[in-house]
């Protein structure tokens, strides 16, 4: 065989293996984003639980006052990342209700039960926050490797679109901190 | 005890150095002469006579570093006692609560190996083991010692074995306040020749921090467990401690535990029994072995119990 077909062969094996690898990385890396995904539902349903008590211990001793209007927060199966990203906001507006209710309740502030929970919602924010890390360090790598060239062929091919990261209000985030 | 009495130690094994050096120097003056008598009545070349008398020289200078020490090996001792018995505990307990100081014990090469975090390669010594509580606290450490054997064989075939240290510097472990389920590892690129069994076990992860990941390798068994102990605040702190101690080191976090590596190089709370004794040179070589300790508690807010589970 003529060695210019045998070197063509080659290149073209190399190629098409190269094609397979990109694409396997490509989707391995999706299901890591989807994996770190999960771990943000589960860090926002233990950061719902832990909300919806320390509400309800709040409403126990605010009941004679007019109600305080928490937001109604609602975690589905099936939720977009918007989605996520604006129950979050709403945990944090409620979150900012009960610090400023609190200190007009001093008993509240020294009960045990509530500062159990507000130990625990500091834990629940610390597993959040590093979910949502994990999530935009593994989004970052992916966008990278789909944006820039010669990976990118593949990803226009094999129709893969950039991710969303997963974005947190800082300023909002920096407020909501709890002061124990 | 005091500073007098370490003086007068000192000033013994001076006292008996120079006779020593002494009767060494006079040997070797003997020496010279007899040599080159000899050579020349058994007509040796010039080479021959050279190589006797540099052998001569090397041999007296053995003979008497191993005498001194022979002969000072007590009062060395009794300065070693007197140092660390008195002046470091007396300094460890100003600092430190329900303190134990075990000068010639440490941690065990079988502790070392369960963490799994250093490899002990073939030589493991320990010592100046030391275990308290410090603004609640609880803690431990240990000087560490470990050497990897290294075999050369000549052109004649002759076997030469050495031992390269590998690391040298401090063990420490800490109380950590937050709880995890996988276990991590943050080392300094080259820590311990890279020796690092957890390296090879576990894979390994990118923080945000450019920075970080230049000055650092970070290995684990669960991604998010690693982004949950290192938070920007905690990769701050770590490369600030990093720039202060201006050492590889390593932090193992293992059952709610953090486990400090420092590859410094130095034993720990040790003077020169030839160094001329200085009572604040003392202290501050103490209090700056102490502040090791601290350091990490105070830097990484350790006593902060907010996320302690009662």
């Amino acid at each position: 065989m003529n060695y210019g077909i045998i070197i063509l062969i080659i290149i073209i094996l190399i190629i098409v293996l190269w094609c397979i690898s990109t694409s396997n990385k490509m989707k391995r890396m999706i299901i890591k984003i989807e994996e770190s995904l999960s771990g943000i539902d589960i860090a926002l349903t233990k950061r719902y639980d832990v909300l919806t008590k320390m509400i309800e211990v709040v409403k126990g001793y605010t009941k004679h006052e007019k109600e305080t209007l928490f937001e109604v927060v609602r975690l589905r199966k099936e939720m977009t990342l918007q989605d996520k990203v604006a129950e979050n906001e709403k945990m944090d507006s409620n979150l900012q209700k009960i610090n400023a209710l609190v200190e007009n309740y001093p008993d509240l502030k020294a009960s045990t039960n509530f500062l159990e929970l507000q130990k625990a919602i500091v834990d629940v924010e610390e597993h959040l926050q590093a979910s949502r890390r994990l999530y935009n360090s593994n989004v970052t790598l992916y966008n990278n490797l789909i944006m820039t060239f010669p990976s990118n062929i593949i990803a226009k091919a094999t129709h893969m679109t950039t991710k969303d990261f997963f974005r947190a209000n800082d300023e909002q985030k920096e407020y909501v901190k709890v002061d124990l | 005890m005091s500073i007098r009495e370490l003086k007068e130690i000192q000033n013994e094994i001076i006292r008996k150095n120079k006779k020593i050096n002494t009767i060494f120097t006079v040997l070797a003056v003997i020496a010279i002469p007899i040599t080159i008598i000899l050579s020349n009545n058994t007509r040796l070349d010039f080479r021959m006579m050279a190589f006797f008398l540099f052998f001569e020289l090397i041999f007296c200078f053995a003979v008497c570093a191993i005498t001194k020490t022979v002969v000072n090996g007590r009062d060395m001792v009794k300065f070693r006692e007197i140092f660390k018995n008195v002046f470091v505990v007396t300094a460890l307990k100003k600092t430190f609560d329900e303190i134990e100081y075990n000068v010639n014990q440490g941690f065990s090469e079988s502790d070392i190996d369960n963490y799994g975090f250093l490899d002990t390669a073939d030589s493991f010594s320990s010592n100046d083991y030391i275990s308290g509580k410090y603004k609640n606290i609880s803690f431990e450490q240990s000087d560490l010692e470990i050497e990897e054997r290294h075999e050369t064989t000549d052109s004649d075939g002759h076997k030469t074995v050495t031992y390269i240290p590998i690391f040298v510097g401090r063990y420490m472990i800490f109380d950590f306040n937050k709880s995890f389920k996988a276990n991590v590892q943050v080392a300094s690129k080259n820590f311990c020749a890279n020796r690092l069994p957890w390296g090879q076990k576990y894979s390994k992860v990118k923080m945000e921090d450019m920075e970080f990941n230049k000055l650092f390798s970070v290995y684990t068994s669960m991604e998010h467990d690693a982004f949950y102990l290192l938070t920007p605040h905690f990769i701050d702190k770590i490369k600030t401690l990093r720039n202060q101690l201006n050492s590889n080191m390593m932090l193992g976090f293992l059952d709610n535990r953090l486990h400090v590596a420092i590859d410094n190089g130095k034993d720990s709370f040790e003077w020169n029994v030839l160094k001329p004794i200085d009572e604040k040179e003392i202290s501050d070589l103490i209090t700056k072995d102490i502040k090791i300790i601290t350091d990490f508690v105070d830097e990484l807010n350790l006593d902060n119990d907010l996320f302690k589970k009662e």
